[in-house]
This record gives structure tokens, sequence and C-alpha cells, in this order.
């Protein structure tokens, strides 16, 4: 398969070796020894049914404390991101864009992002931008997703429309400019026009030196973020993983042909 | 073999007696230190007195017809701790005017001049204002306006039921007479400070009457400076004519820990005026109890109350509203938002009396608290008391604790927990704190806010 054939001399950005996750507190176990490999430069989609684990695998990512790792290893750039917190793993450049994006009445956006800007420059030494400086950097980056400058004077996500929410997670991910980018569902609840500019923004921040991981149910976003690989998770593993026609086949014939359930009741028959 | 008690034994007549004189009995110390002051201005003969002196008189005299309010008896005081006023013996009254350097940076914030300092309790014996100024201290009136002043206080003082505000209305050294003329805007918002450089008792009086469609916007800004001990008695009281505007705005922000401000302000408010209260605390004195008593009393009058509460540390604040509807289509709103930290605890009593002229009565109370850690505590307690039968009256209380998913929002963006918290704290005040922007002259005043609250919460951070 296609990740079979790329060899590379430089070490993997993200390697997750056999992990397994449930629901923090004894809960139900949703991983279940999952193994992936990801490059700088590439954009890997995991598709898989309802609850196969995929926003379980995002949040495990970026640290929420609802999912609990009990076994397995994360390398992020080499290093152990699970004996991260939440904040230095966003500060070493993991990004994640939420499902579903909170609102935060009260937490100007402009602000908010300053916040966030600044805590990354902080943690890795470079010099922090004022006010007045930030304004003009982040002005550059509202084209990217055709936002207007009114949204920065708004509160974060408080009262946005679906698709206004989604395009000002890809203007964080602009302003933050992050290495690992984990988008979960990012083209759920999106009109046409909404995933093109989505679609668009993060085409436009995809480099040689960082890499995507897009978390989807529809093949319609690979249209227009095409992908390097494609996985299936299912049962909290991938079980098969191709190049971007393997979406094409689950869009045609779904899932069911790929779960173990299915190939056992093939072979009885 | 001994008798099981399976009840615990009733409390006789004389247990629960006891019960009740408990809390005048631990205002004892209180009391002794102020009855060698109270007393002798009760009972000097008044025809030797001057104006000022006799409405002094008149309120020693309310102290004494009322008595110190009994916790179990009285509503009010029910829960508030009153050990940090009566723990330690009272410090001294200042006779001195010791030169006050300006505590506050809110002079430089608002870019306004300041209109005068009381340090210590003392009212600047030179600081006669300019002559177009609309205020004046009653001892330096013409005495042909003192009498008309003397009136006025004297109704005031005998109508207002609280013991603690007649004690600063008696033992002021002065009162603050704001008196702005009928059609008249005062055109900046005048700018008071109360500030403590030394330990001590401090009974600052504001009276304030506007006449016919006068306008003006008064900022107090109570402070003291660090270790001092203050034991502060204020009261504003206030009488708006028909179309009358005030705004008044409280900044509460003891650096001392030890300083207890009792506050009351009692306002009138006639045909078609508008009171609108802005009082925010942010104190780290340990007992801050302020008692609002406003009465609508003439037909479409209004009165908006809002209030901004941030305690740390072992900071205790008491908001205690009383607002009588008492004539037809007066409108009224509350807002009072408290966030607690550490072992602080913050308090909102309000009522909401519609009497039977009160019909067409629009009133709305809503008071919401952010609880921040296990051992602060927010107690919130609406009432509404209803005598017309044709109101809207609607009452709410919020009490919560910080959106665990918000936080990871932010948390997942770099931001760091403790700056994650401080944010969404501020954002829990900020739409509250943004009706200051609509009072002209006071913009810069959010920030301000802004800046002190954060102060309270991560001093560390600052």
């Amino acid at each position: 398969m296609m990740m079979m054939m790329m060899t590379t001399t430089t070490p993997p950005l993200l390697q997750i070796t056999n992990l397994h996750a449930q629901v923090a507190d004894g809960g139900k176990k949703i991983l279940n020894g999952l193994t992936l490999t990801v490059h700088a430069g590439e954009v890997h989609a995991i598709m898989g049914p309802n609850g196969s684990g995929k926003s379980t695998l995002s949040k495990v990512l970026a640290g929420h404390p609802s999912i609990e790792v009990t076994e397995g290893e994360v390398l992020y750039k080499g290093q152990d991101l699970l004996a991260l917190e939440p904040n230095e793993r966003a500060n070493l450049g993991v990004f994640l864009a939420f499902q579903y994006p909170i609102e935060l009445p009260g937490v100007n956006n402009t602000a908010f992002l300053h916040m966030a800007y600044n805590a990354k420059q902080k943690a890795n030494n470079l010099p922090e931008l004022d006010e007045e400086a930030f304004a003009v950097y982040l002005k550059t980056k509202l084209p990217i997703v055709e936002m207007k400058d009114d949204y920065l004077q708004r509160c974060v996500n408080a009262g946005f429309s679906g698709g206004e929410k989604k395009r000002n997670e890809i203007l964080q991910m602009a302003v933050l400019n992050p290495s690992l980018s984990i988008l979960d569902e990012t083209d759920s609840g999106l009109d046409i026009d909404a995933l093109r500019i989505v679609a668009n923004g993060v085409n436009q921040l995809k480099n040689s030196e960082n890499a995507i991981l897009l978390v989807t149910h529809y093949q319609r976003l690979l249209d227009y973020i095409t992908p390097d690989v494609v996985h299936v998770l299912a049962n909290g593993q991938i079980i098969t993983s191709g190049d971007k026609s393997l979406a094409l086949e689950l869009e045609a014939k779904g899932y069911d042909w790929l779960l173990p359930s299915a190939q056992q009741q093939e072979v009885a028959v | 073999m001994t008798m099981m008690t399976l009840f615990p034994p009733i409390p006789s007549a004389l247990d629960t007696a006891l019960m009740i004189n408990n809390f005048t009995d631990t205002l004892s110390p209180f009391e002794a230190c102020l009855q060698p002051l109270l007393q002798p201005l009760a009972e000097v003969c008044s025809t030797t007195l001057t104006p000022v002196q006799q409405v002094k008189q008149q309120a020693a005299k309310q102290f004494f017809a009322l008595g110190l309010p009994k916790r179990q008896t009285s509503e009010p005081w029910k829960f508030v701790d009153l050990k940090p006023l009566t723990a330690n013996p009272l410090p001294a009254v200042q006779n001195t005017l010791e030169p006050c350097r300006l505590p506050y940076r809110l002079e430089k914030a608002l870019k306004l001049p300041v209109t005068l300092t009381v340090c210590n309790g003392k009212f600047p014996k030179d600081a006669s204002p300019k002559a177009a100024a609309p205020w004046q201290l009653f001892s330096t009136l013409p005495p042909e306006q003192q009498a008309t002043w003397q009136t006025w206080l004297t109704t005031a003082i005998t109508t207002q039921q609280d013991a603690f505000c007649a004690v600063g209305q008696a033992l002021t050294e002065d009162y603050w007479l704001l008196d702005v003329p009928a059609n008249t805007t005062v055109a900046k918002p005048l700018v008071v400070y109360v500030n403590q450089s030394q330990s001590s008792m401090a009974f600052p009086q504001w009276a304030v009457r506007l006449a016919e469609n006068a306008q003006a916007t008064v900022v107090v800004s109570c402070s003291s400076d660090a270790q001092l001990h203050a034991y502060i008695q204020a009261c504003a009281t206030i009488e708006l004519a028909a179309g009358a505007t005030l705004n008044w705005v409280y900044l509460i922000n003891h650096t001392s820990e030890n300083v207890v401000q009792l506050l009351n302000t009692n306002a009138i408010v006639h045909e078609n005026a508008h009171f609108n209260l802005f009082a925010v605390n942010a104190t780290n004195g340990k007992l801050v109890r302020h008692a609002i008593d406003v009465a609508l009393v003439g037909e479409t009058a209004k009165a908006t109350l809002n209030g901004i509460t941030v305690a740390a540390g072992k900071t205790a604040i008491h908001n205690h509203v009383q607002l009588t509807h008492n004539a037809p289509s007066c409108e009224s709103s509350q807002v009072f938002k408290a966030v607690v930290a550490d072992m602080a605890k913050s308090e909102f009593a309000g009522t909401i009396v519609v009497t039977p002229n009160g019909q067409q009565t629009d009133a709305k109370q809503l008071s919401k608290n952010m609880v921040l850690s296990g051992k602060a505590k927010a107690f919130a307690r609406p009432w509404l008391q209803i005598d017309a039968d044709d109101v809207k009256c609607s009452h709410g209380t919020t009490v919560g604790q910080l959106d665990e998913q918000q936080l990871f929002y932010l948390v997942s963006r770099g931001i760091a927990p403790t700056a994650a918290r401080d944010a969404l704290t501020l954002a829990f005040v900020v739409d509250l704190l943004s009706e200051l922007e609509n009072i002209e002259g006071l913009a810069a005043l959010k920030v301000e806010c802004l800046l002190l609250f954060q102060e309270k919460l991560s001093p560390q951070a600052v």
C-alpha cells in the first residue's frame, strides 16, 4: 500500500503505536491498539462508521481530560506527546479543530487569538506581539478563510453560524501555524460554499513542513482536500489503509464490507 | 442505667433569649467604642449647635432609637459575620489632616481631575470648590442655605432604619453636598476619593439633590493603603427631582485586609427621574456591606442597579437591596454578579417591594454567581413582595462554576490553565461592565475594572 511504499529518512511527525484508550474513570473502551504514522507534508484522512473512535483519537491527541489512555505510545516530533499538558502540546504545534467549536461569550475573538498566539511565542522563546502588531498580523490571515473584520470584534464563536464557527477554527489554525492539525469532522454541518471556503483555507495552510489529519465521515471533503493516505477506523483500530481511491470505494460500498463481522459472513456464505 | 436522650433538649425561653442577644453581645465592644462618641452628641442642648451639628445630633438620636440589629431577628444581617468589626478594638478617629497621596491609578485611567479627596474621614478644609462647582461642604455653606439642607437631611436621617448608617451620619466631620439646579447638566463626572492612609474610623457622607431635569455623574472610589486597620461607615443620601438623571459609581478597592466598610445608598426617585447605580467591589478588605435602599415615588421613575463583586482571600461582600415601587409605571432593573475565589463569600439579598400604588410596575432582578473554589461561598436571596395586581416582576439567580469544555478549548489553543480560568472569569462579568461604557466619560473605567479584577484573582500574574 501507499504507506508502505513511502520511504523517508526524516523521523515521522507523529507516530502512534498500539494505542488503547477509554472514557476516563473506567468508562467504555474505545481505542483498541491503534497504530498510525504520519510524516511532515502528508495529509491523512481517517474515516470510519459512527462510534469507531475517530473523535476519541482527536481528543487523545489534543489531551482532552475526558479520555484516558491505558496503553500504547504517541510520539510527536520524537517526544512523548501523552506526557504533555494540552497547552504544552498546542505550543509545540498540535492543533485540534473541534467538531463542535465551543462558544466563549464574553471573550473577544481578537483577544483570544492574541492570547493564544503569544502563549505559543513565549513557550518557544520567540518574541510576543503587542496588540497593534498582532492586529496587523491577524489581518493578513483573514483572507485565508474569507472572513470579515467584524468577526474579530465578536465573542469567540458566540452566536456564530455552524459555518462561521468552522471558519473560525481554520482562522485559529492560520494564526497558530501548527505542525500537526487534526480536523475533527470540520466538514460536518457545512453547506457547499462554506465547505469550499474551509477546504481552500486548509489547502493554503498545507505545506511540506506540516501534516494534516482529516477526520471525516464523508468522501465529499476529500474532493476539496486531497489526502495522501486514507485510513478506515473501526472498533478502535485502523483496519485498512489506502490511497484516495479507497474513499471513493467507501462512498460507493459503505463500511460493512470492511468490518470483521461482514467479512466473516461472506466466508460463511 | 442512664436514660438515653433521643431528642436534644428544647431550648428554654432563657436560652433563646441569650441566643438572640448573642449578636448584640458580640457587638458590645463595638458599641462600647462608639457610645462615648455618640452619647454626648445625642444629649447636648441643641440650641447651641450649628445646623450641621444638629443634623449629626439627630443621627445620634436615631442610633439610640434603633439600637444595633439583632442577627436572629434582623433579616438583612442574618448572613453578615461582623467579627472583623468586633474582634479588635476600633481604630481611633483621626483628628489631624494627613496629606493623602492619590492612592489609585483611576485618575490616570479616567483622565478626569479629582473633585475631592476624603482622607481618613477628613474633608479637606481648603478644598473649597470653584465658584461654578455644584458641590459644597455643609459647614461652609452660606447660612441661608444651611436651613434647607438641615431640614432635608434631618428627614432623611429619621426615616432611615439602619443603626450602622446612623453611626456614620452622626460621627461624620461634615457632609459633602451636591446640589444641581434644574435643567443643568454637570459636564464631567465628579470623582471623589475616599482614602485611608492611617488606621482610622471614617464616616464619609454624601448628600445629593438633583433638581428637575438635572444630570450628573459621580464616581466614588474607596481605597486604603496596605496593612492598616479601618472602619468606614459611609452613606450617600440621594433625591432626584422629576426628570433628573444621576449616574453613581462606586469602586471599592481596599488594599488592606483589615478594612471593614459598611455603606448605605439611599435614594428617592421622583417622576420620570433615573437613578443609575453601578457598584464595583474588588476589595481585599475582610467585610463590605452595601445596603441599597431605593424608593421610586413618582410615575415612570426608573432605577438601574448593577453590581459586580470579585472577591478572593477571606473577603466577605454583601449587597442588600431594597427597591420599592411606590408609584405607577415605574421601571427597575437589578443585575448583580459575583465571583468568589479562595475562601471568599458573597451575598446578594434583594427585595422588590411593589406597593398598592405600583400598578404597571416593570421590575427585573438577577443575581448571577460564579464560585471558583470549594471553600468559596455565594448566597443569593431574591425576594418579591407585591401588593399590586397589574405588575411585571421577574427575579432569578444562578450559581455556577467555570465550564470545563470552555476551559479545555482555551487550553487546547496553548493558553495556560490559570490564564484560561482568568479569561473565562472576566468573561463572566464583562457584559455587565460594558454598561459603564454607556455613561459619558466613563468608557475607560471598564478596562481599569478588568485589571483590578485580574489583580484580585491572580495577584502573581500582574
